[in-house]
Parts: C-alpha cells; sequence; structure tokens
C-alpha cells in the first residue's frame, strides 16, 4: 500500500498540471483528436459537397439544388416508403421478440441460460456477406431448403426475392434473424438492473406474473427499451448491407432503402454531391424521430 | 410443483424453437462447407453434412489467401479493440466522474455522429488517407473508429456507478488523477469493458466496405473482403464459399463464448450499483 | 483549457489542409512525354493489374506466362477482385484524386464513359501510347465505344458479347420447329408457342433490361442518341416493346431474377433458348456439362426481313489509370494482353471470352466443330455477326438508365405495366435522375 503512494506521489509531482481540473480534458483528448481527424472533417467535407453538383468533373456550388431535387425525387420517396415500412413493421416485432426472449432468460426456473444467450446472440456477431451467403441460398425459390419445407407440408413455392411484397418479407426475416438477439441482450441487461424486491413485494400483494409485466417490467425498463428503440431508429435508417448482398434493392426497387439509394448515387453514379445530400436528410430524419420518441416516453 | 414443471418444458420448448430458427443457418452453412458446390444447388436440398471439406479447403485456399486474410483480420480486430477500449474508456470516465466545460456539447456530438450514414464520409475519409500516403496500411483501417461513441456512450453507463466518494477518498490519499483512472476506475470495468469489446471486435470483424476500399493488395485483405472476391460476375463455388463464411464466423463464436459471462452485466453496469 | 481547444483546433486545420494538398498534388500528368522503349528488356519495373472473375484468371494464366517471355522485368501482380468492389475502389480512388489505384484496370465497355464524364482524366490517352496502330484490329463497334470525345482510345478492347440466340436442339426439334426458318422476330414469337405448347414451360428467360438492349442496338439505336440525349422511346424502343409485350401476352418469357437464376432454367430446361451474348458458352460447358450437345446457336431474328441480324451485350477493356506510376510497363501489358492473337484464342478455350480482336478469327479454332454445340462451327457463327453489330454511344449515364430500365422491366415482367408505358415511364424517370435532355 505504501508503496503504490509513493508511486502515486511521484507521478503527481511530474505531471504537477493534471489536476482534477484539467484532467477532463486530458482524458478526453485521444478521442477528441480522433473524433475531428476521422469523423468530424469528412462530416464537414460531405455537408459541403451536398450543396455542389458535378459536372464535367468539377464540383460547382449550386445551394440547395440537390436538395431541391430530392424532393421531387420519386425513387428517393419509394426508398423512404420501405424505410418507414421496415421501421413500422420490422422494429415492433423485432422489439417485442427481443423482450419476451429477455424475460424468459431472465426466469429463475431456467438452467442453461448462458447457452440459450451465446444461441441468441450468435447472428448478430456474423458479418452480413456471411449471414447473406446463406440466406440467398435458403430463399432461393428452386432449390433452396425453405421452400423445400413449404413443399413437402403441401404449401405453395414462394418466390422470396423476385416478389416485390416476399421481397420485403424476406429482407424483414433476416434483419429480424441477425439483430434480435442483439436487442435481447441489452433489455436482459436492463432486467437485471431491476431491483428484486420490487418483484418481492408485489408477489406479496398476490400480483401474477402478467400484472407484474405490465406494472413493474415495463416501467422499469423503459430506458432501457428506449435506447433499443433509438438504436434500431438509426439502425433502420443506415439498413444497407442487408439489401444490398440480399435482393439488390430489388425487385423493382422494393427493397431499396434510403442509405442503399445514398449508396447507388454515390458509388455507381459518382454523384457524391447529391448523395451527401440523401445523407444530411437521413440525419434530420433520425433525429426528430428519435427526439419524438424521447418526448413520448417523457409525456407518459 | 407440477405447474412448475409444466412451466419449464414450456419455457425450453419454445427457447429450442428459438434456438433453432436462430442457428439453424449456420448448421445448414456447415453442410454446404462439407459438400462439393452442385450439392448445395440440389433440390430437394442437402440437410447432411458431407466429407468434401478437405476438397474445399484446398479449393478456398487456392482462391484466396485465407490465412493471411485471417491474420489480418484478427491483428486488425485485437489492436483495434485495445486502441479502443482505452480510448473510450478515458472518454468515459471523463463525462462520467468529471463536470467540465463543452462536455455536453462534445458529447452530444459523439452521439449525433451515429445517425451519420458512414458511405456519405467514406470519400473525404479515403481523401485523408490518401493525402497521409497511408492507403493499404492496417492503421488505415484501425484509426478511423477507434473513438467509438457507442462505446464511450456505454462506458459512460458503467463508470457512472463508481461512487464519487471511492474517488475523493483516493484524491485525498495523494493519488493522482492518471493513476486513480488505471488503478481504481478501471479495475471495476472489467465486464463493462469485455461487453463493449464484444460490440467492438464484432464491429470490426465485420467491418466490410472500408477495408475493401482502402486495402488495395491482396496479401492486406480482411476475410469479409476475401471472400466477397470469391463471387465474380460468373459462377460461385458455393461449397467453397460456405467454408470461408464458416471461417469467418468461428472466431467471433470463439470470442463471444470468453467473455460471455461479463456480458450482460456489462452492458448497463449491471455489477455496480449507486 | 484554451490551450487545448487551440491546438486540437490548429491539428484539426492541419489534417484539412492535409488532405486538401492531397487533392491538388495528383492533378498533373497532362505533360509527360512517354516512349515505349524498342527492346522489350528495357522495359521495367512493378505493376498492379485489378481484374475479376474470368479476365483475372485470363491475366493471369493465360497471359502473364507469355508476357513475361516477351519482357522479363516487368514484374505483374493481378488481383482478383468482384466486379462490383472493383468498381467501388475505382471510384473511391478517382473521387479522391487517384489514390491507391492500379496501374492496368478492368473496365466494362458501357462504364467507361460514366467514369470518363465524371473525371475526364482518369486514364491514359492509349493513342498517345502508339495504340493507334492496332485500331483497324478490332470490330468497329468495339474499339468506337473506347475513344473519348477527341477520337483517343482511353482503353484497350478486350472480350466482346456479339449476340445470338442460344436454343436447346433437342427440345426444338421435339417441337417440330426449324430455327434455321426463325428470321424476324415474329417468327421467333411463332416458334415459341409452339415449343412452349409442347413443352408447358417457357421459350426464354431475362434477369434483367438486357433484351431490351440488345434489341434496341441492333435497330442501331439505344437509350441515347449520338448527342447523349435519352432515346428511349424512340421507334426502335418502341419495337422492341411491341415485341416484348407479344412474348409476355404468349407467356414465352419468364423473369428469372437474377444470373443464378438464369443459369438454373437453362440448365432445367425452363427455357428452350436464350438470346445472349456468345460468353454464355463458358458457363454453359462449366455449369451443364450433361446437356453437351444439346445446344446451338441461329442468328438473332430481325426485326423486318432481311434486317440486321447482329447485336452486342458486355464485353470489357483494359484501361491505365493517370496515376499509375509505371504507365510504360502498363502500357506493354495492356498492349500485349489485348494484340497477342494467341492470348486471346487462350481466353477464348480456357475462359469462353470472345476476342474483339478480329485477327483471331481466322484461327482455327473458331471454323472447328464443337462437339457440345451440336457439332457446329459455334464461334464461327458468332464471329460471322460481329461486322454487322451497330455501333451505339454508351452514355456516361447508362448506369443509372440501366437501373431504371432494369427496375421498369421488372414491373413490366412482375407487375404487369404494359411495355410501351414501360418505355414513356422509363424515359421520365431516367430524365428526372440524370437531368438529360429526351429526343425530339
Amino acid at each position: 500500500m505504501e508503496n503504490v503512494s509513493k508511486k502515486v506521489q511521484t507521478n503527481q509531482y511530474k505531471g504537477g498540471w493534471i489536476t482534477p481540473k484539467t484532467a477532463p480534458y486530458i482524458f478526453i483528448l485521444p478521442a477528441l483528436l480522433l473524433f475531428l481527424a476521422f469523423t468530424v472533417y469528412p462530416i464537414i467535407a460531405s455537408f459541403l459537397l451536398s450543396f455542389q453538383t458535378r459536372s464535367g468533373g468539377t464540383y460547382t456550388f449550386s445551394g440547395f439544388d440537390n436538395y431541391v431535387r430530392l424532393f421531387t425525387d420519386p425513387i428517393f420517396y419509394k426508398a423512404l416508403g420501405n424505410t418507414f415500412i421496415i421501421l413500422i413493421v420490422q422494429v415492433p416485432i423485432m422489439l417485442f421478440l427481443a423482450l419476451l426472449l429477455a424475460v424468459f432468460l431472465n426466469s429463475k426456473l431456467l438452467n442453461m441460460r448462458g447457452f440459450y444467450r451465446v444461441s441468441f446472440f450468435t447472428p448478430a456477431v456474423t458479418s452480413l456477406v456471411a449471414a447473406s451467403i446463406i440466406f440467398i441460398l435458403l430463399l432461393n425459390a428452386d432449390y433452396g431448403l425453405i421452400n423445400y419445407i413449404l413443399t413437402s407440408i403441401g404449401l405453395e413455392k414462394i418466390n422470396w426475392l423476385t416478389n416485390g411484397f416476399w421481397a420485403k418479407v424476406s429482407l424483414i426475416i433476416v434483419t429480424t434473424w441477425r439483430w434480435t438477439g442483439y436487442n435481447m441482450v441489452i433489455l436482459l441487461a436492463g432486467l437485471q438492473n431491476i431491483p428484486n424486491d420490487l418483484y418481492e413485494a408485489a408477489s406479496i400483494d398476490g400480483a401474477s406474473p402478467i400484472h407484474k409485466f405490465f406494472h413493474i417490467t415495463i416501467p422499469q425498463l423503459k430506458p432501457v427499451l428506449l435506447f433499443c428503440f433509438v438504436l434500431s431508429t438509426i439502425g433502420t435508417f443506415q439498413l444497407f448491407d442487408e439489401p444490398y448482398n440480399l435482393t439488390s434493392g430489388g425487385p423493382n426497387n422494393a427493397t431499396l432503402t434510403i442509405t442503399y439509394y445514398l449508396y447507388n448515387q454515390g458509388f455507381n453514379f459518382f454523384d457524391f454531391g447529391y448523395a451527401s445530400a440523401i445523407a444530411y436528410v437521413i440525419v434530420v430524419f433520425i433525429a426528430i424521430l428519435s427526439w419524438l420518441q424521447f418526448k413520448v416516453v417523457k409525456d407518459d | 410443483m407440477k405447474s412448475i414443471y409444466v412451466k419449464k418444458s414450456l419455457l425450453h420448448f419454445s427457447l429450442i424453437v428459438g434456438v433453432i430458427i436462430s442457428l439453424g443457418p449456420f448448421y445448414w452453412m456447415i453442410v454446404g462447407a462439407t459438400n462439393p458446390s452442385g450439392d448445395v444447388l440440389s433440390f430437394p436440398p442437402k440437410i447432411i453434412p458431407g466429407n468434401y471439406f478437405i476438397e474445399n479447403l484446398t479449393n478456398l485456399s487456392e482462391a484466396i489467401p485465407i490465412i493471411k486474410a485471417l491474420f489480418n483480420s484478427a491483428l486488425i480486430a485485437i489492436v483495434f479493440v485495445l486502441a479502443s477500449l482505452l480510448v473510450c474508456s478515458m472518454a468515459g470516465y471523463a463525462f462520467a466522474k468529471f463536470k467540465f466545460k463543452g462536455s455536453n456539447i462534445i458529447f452530444s456530438s459523439f452521439l449525433l455522429a451515429m445517425m451519420i450514414p458512414y458511405q456519405a464520409t467514406i470519400i473525404p475519409l479515403f481523401q485523408i488517407f490518401g493525402a497521409l500516403d497511408w492507403i493499404n496500411t492496417y492503421h488505415a483501417v484501425i484509426l478511423p473508429q477507434i473513438c467509438y461513441p457507442f462505446a464511450i456512450f456505454l462506458i459512460r453507463q458503467n463508470m457512472k456507478g463508481i461512487p464519487d466518494s471511492m474517488i475523493e477518498a483516493a484524491r485525498i490519499d495523494g493519488a493522482g488523477e492518471i493513476s486513480i483512472f488505471f488503478k481504481l476506475a478501471l479495475p471495476t470495468m472489467k465486464p463493462a469493458l469485455a461487453a463493449v469489446g464484444i460490440f467492438l471486435f464484432t464491429h470490426q470483424w465485420n467491418n466490410f466496405m472500408w477495408p475493401l476500399i482502402v486495402m488495395t493488395s491482396s496479401d492486406m485483405y480482411t476475410l469479409p473482403v476475401a471472400l466477397s472476391t470469391l463471387a465474380g460476375l460468373n459462377s460461385v463455388d458455393y461449397g467453397q464459399l460456405m467454408l470461408g463464411t464458416a471461417i469467418s464466423v468461428l472466431p467471433i463464436m470463439v470470442v463471444f463464448l470468453m467473455l460471455q459471462k461479463h456480458f450482460v452485466s456489462g452492458i448497463l453496469g449491471g455489477s455496480v450499483k449507486e | 483549457m484554451k490551450k487545448m481547444v487551440e491546438r486540437s483546433f490548429v491539428a484539426f486545420i492541419l489534417l484539412v489542409l492535409l488532405a486538401a494538398c492531397g487533392g491538388n498534388s495528383s492533378s498533373d500528368g497532362d505533360v509527360e512525354e512517354l516512349t515505349i522503349p524498342e527492346n522489350p528488356e528495357d522495359v521495367e519495373g512493378d505493376i498492379t493489374v485489378w481484374a475479376w472473375a474470368l479476365e483475372a484468371n485470363y491475366l493471369e494464366k493465360d497471359v502473364l506466362p507469355a508476357f513475361q517471355e516477351v519482357y522479363p522485368n516487368v514484374d505483374v501482380t493481378v488481383e482478383h477482385i468482384g466486379v462490383d468492389q472493383v468498381y467501388q475502389k475505382v471510384s473511391a480512388g478517382l473521387s479522391s484524386g487517384g489514390s491507391g489505384l492500379p496501374d492496368v484496370v478492368q473496365v466494362e465497355n458501357n462504364r467507361i464513359k460514366s467514369f470518363t464524364s465524371e473525371f475526364p482524366d482518369a486514364f491514359t490517352n492509349l493513342s498517345a501510347l502508339g495504340y493507334d496502330e492496332h485500331e483497324d484490329k478490332f470490330a468497329n463497334a468495339k474499339i468506337e465505344g473506347l475513344k473519348d470525345g477527341d477520337g483517343n482510345v482511353i482503353a484497350a478492347p478486350r472480350d466482346l458479347g456479339p449476340v445470338g440466340v442460344i436454343y436447346r436442339v433437342d427440345i426444338l426439334e421435339e417441337a417440330g420447329v426449324d430455327p434455321a426458318e426463325i428470321e424476324t422476330w415474329d417468327d421467333y414469337i411463332e416458334a415459341g408457342k409452339t415449343v412452349v405448347e409442347q413443352t408447358g414451360n417457357y421459350f426464354l428467360g431475362t434477369d434483367g433490361d438486357g433484351l431490351l438492349r440488345i434489341m434496341m442496338q441492333q435497330q442501331g439505336s439505344y437509350y441515347f442518341d449520338e448527342e447523349g440525349n435519352l432515346d428511349i422511346t424512340s421507334e426502335a424502343g418502341e419495337n422492341a416493346a411491341s415485341i416484348l409485350q407479344e412474348m409476355k401476352d404468349n407467356n414465352l418469357i419468364t423473369f428469372t431474377n437474377n444470373w443464378d437464376g438464369q443459369v438454373a432454367a437453362m440448365k432445367n430446361g425452363e427455357v428452350a433458348t436464350n438470346p445472349g451474348a456468345v460468353w454464355w458458352s463458358g458457363t454453359m460447358l462449366e455449369q451443364m456439362p450433361e446437356l453437351s450437345g444439346n445446344w446451338d446457336m441461329f442468328e438473332l431474328p430481325a426485326f423486318e426481313e432481311g434486317g440486321t441480324r447482329a447485336s452486342n451485350d458486355g464485353g470489357s477493356a483494359l484501361a491505365i489509370p493517370s496515376e499509375s506510376d509505371n504507365k510504360v510497363a502498363a502500357y506493354v501489358f495492356t498492349e500485349f494482353a489485348t494484340t497477342d492473337v494467341d492470348s486471346q484464342i487462350l481466353a477464348l478455350t480456357n475462359r469462353g471470352l470472345f476476342p474483339a480482336l478480329t485477327a483471331a478469327y481466322e484461327e482455327p479454332i473458331f471454323s472447328e466443330d464443337q462437339e457440345y454445340f451440336n457439332n457446329q462451327p459455334f464461334f464461327q457463327k458468332f464471329a460471322d455477326t460481329v461486322e454487322n453489330i451497330p455501333p451505339v454511344n454508351h452514355d456516361g449515364a447508362e448506369l443509372e438508365v440501366r437501373s431504371v430500365m432494369g427496375s421498369e422491366i421488372e414491373a413490366f415482367l412482375l407487375e404487369d405495366k404494359p411495355a410501351a408505358e414501360m418505355l414513356s415511364d422509363g424515359e421520365e424517370q431516367a430524365a428526372q435522375q440524370t437531368g438529360k435532355e429526351t429526343t425530339e
């Protein structure tokens, strides 16, 4: 013990300017420098780019042209619509499943929790390049395992990836498959933070498990649920890997998400000005939705 | 007694169904990796692992430098996780345990940055690395995301659980700020660091677009990039692709298995009471 | 604390400046004078080549050994990269002033203009290095598409995709259809009805807008006119659309979704014909060996009797990015890979890549009967159509328009949108997307 404090003293002597006042800045400095260089600078550069259009190899300032173009672009609206459909359908399904699994895994009746936890989280740690290869084959209309199962129980084959409706369904299935475990783990952490005495008190009052779920679990979990909702909103607006690898945005743009559209404009058509404009519209949407979600939770 | 037994079985039953859905595709990946490509596409599909593993492995290692890619991925991911854990926990500590001017602004801009799709910033980022002549280097993949807002956020949540009185006591004992962080704050963070480490490792291991663009020679490719070169314009050898996929998934499962004990408690600071 | 802020601000500004300078320093290279040494052994250095799939195999395994006998002091590394990935990397590289680009890169014909219209100095002018002398060795339709506005060759032609109708000999025979009598698209549709009635399957499949483009180019027309205006609702477009509509109304055509789907449809006999490019042969040999002897080709049906029976689909070229440090070595490699006849033949026999170099058509492989292809001189039949392929304008906006038309084709085949509407909607949307004028 004495040894330690001696060392500490010499440290303090050497770095006499590290006081509780300056310390936070020193702690934050590396992160801040990296942030400025590799996040802020690219963001500023692309933000400036969003006010420029390119022709014949040079960018010229063109005010809000890119943004105006955006609001008259039917494919942009289609991509936005697809994104919202996923947000409205997929996110609630996924979070409901995640909550259900988390509650199950938190049950005292259960053994082998580690096994279940690992099993459900595994899809989230898989690269999408890998997962999509698997799913493209599983969902293949002619020789995929899923259609094989459907036909062997007497159902019709489904054109999972070639029909506009089913392609969206496929995208939702794969996204849910991949991210449910991720959210489950966060919710599980939240569940374990709920003080046990709340449940015990309720049990003494004779509350049913369902009553406990709605009157203790949900209210106590609200901040964590909100956190999951915000993360999923960001994730949905940035959904790219899944449609890119699974359906290439087709058929007829049925699975084109907004970030995919951004990517196409930039990397396929070299219009990084327009692509940047899309990026900032996405940011505005995420910011508004996150704010709304906070608002809803607060008012409640 | 009986009702508990029934409940328990029901619970297990529904969870097992979930496990089948979530792990089924991986089983099928193993089937694909041990069968020749043609069989992967046969109807009815194969559902039992075959004995074509060695052939697929030979084909795979001829097609892409799989060992080198594995090495690159591991090196990049490990250095990245260590560097990022250090940088992010320092920042998280500052946000959680100090009141200082600008703290709110900096913290919110970190979080705001999470909302911007990375595709939009790739080109300016590439320009920076081009100007520094750092294209096709390991640090080009490692550096940009060391400051990882989500990690800072999680660590900040956990750090909040360290009682202020403990830090004050250390100060009165004459401990410097730096040593308080390393000897007092950090050691209580082990579960959190494990959890955040998993997120960071996963992120970097699966990182695709940026390494694809910034790595220009095949001896620098990471696994996902190397795998993507297997799928060209023409026919794909699915057996070898599935095997490559399996090789890319296994290490991350091992890492997760090793750290998963701390994982849940580490996410939101479950172990530390205020 | 103020200092801290100041310092980080300075560091930040430095970085910005660094990045900006980096961008500027790379726009030289206009005035450099390059000569190709007379003696091959005087060419030295290392070069890197980016290519994908078959072409990458060709360059590495077929070209490289022969090349190195002539140019022993050039060290070539061929990087195999997926097609999408090549473009992602090239666009990132060009967008940031040329960082990280290779010395030679494979580019598809229809992509070359989309690079050069956005980045005029992207690729080295090959004519200035002496490629002029090879110009008339290539199919006209090919080389014309690889020139810039001033008539300079900016990419060296590699393979070509002459189009014919690849068909199943056994299926057509069983249905009593004589392919020699199919001369027009109307004949083709009549034959299709007979076959479909017999087999209960389809006559052809498509996975995108390829067939529409083939039919438009066949008529010497394309998505763009010569000035680069959108010309989708042209007469040629309408002719093609009405044929497509008729195919659909008679249930002759199916949507195969993607490459794998198209391959599967051919392999499983779901389609009896495939109006497609010669490079299908490589895939067929590899993926459908069991159908040996059952495939053959007849020339593309004309729109009217005596009309053109040739078109093109795909094909790529080799370009040298302007930022290459070793243009001389890059040039000799490009020149060798595109003009050496023996290599072109290896590309055809080993990879199924059909050369644009017409001198190669004199080689025996062309006149030889191919066992797989019904014991017919399969490649000769395609080679015969090459001189009739009409050159068309692959505009810089081709990709955007193709992406629009690909979606429109899907709407037509999957959602029953009338073909004529598909053209007009497509043109309108393409105009909106690209800001281009439409031809009056």
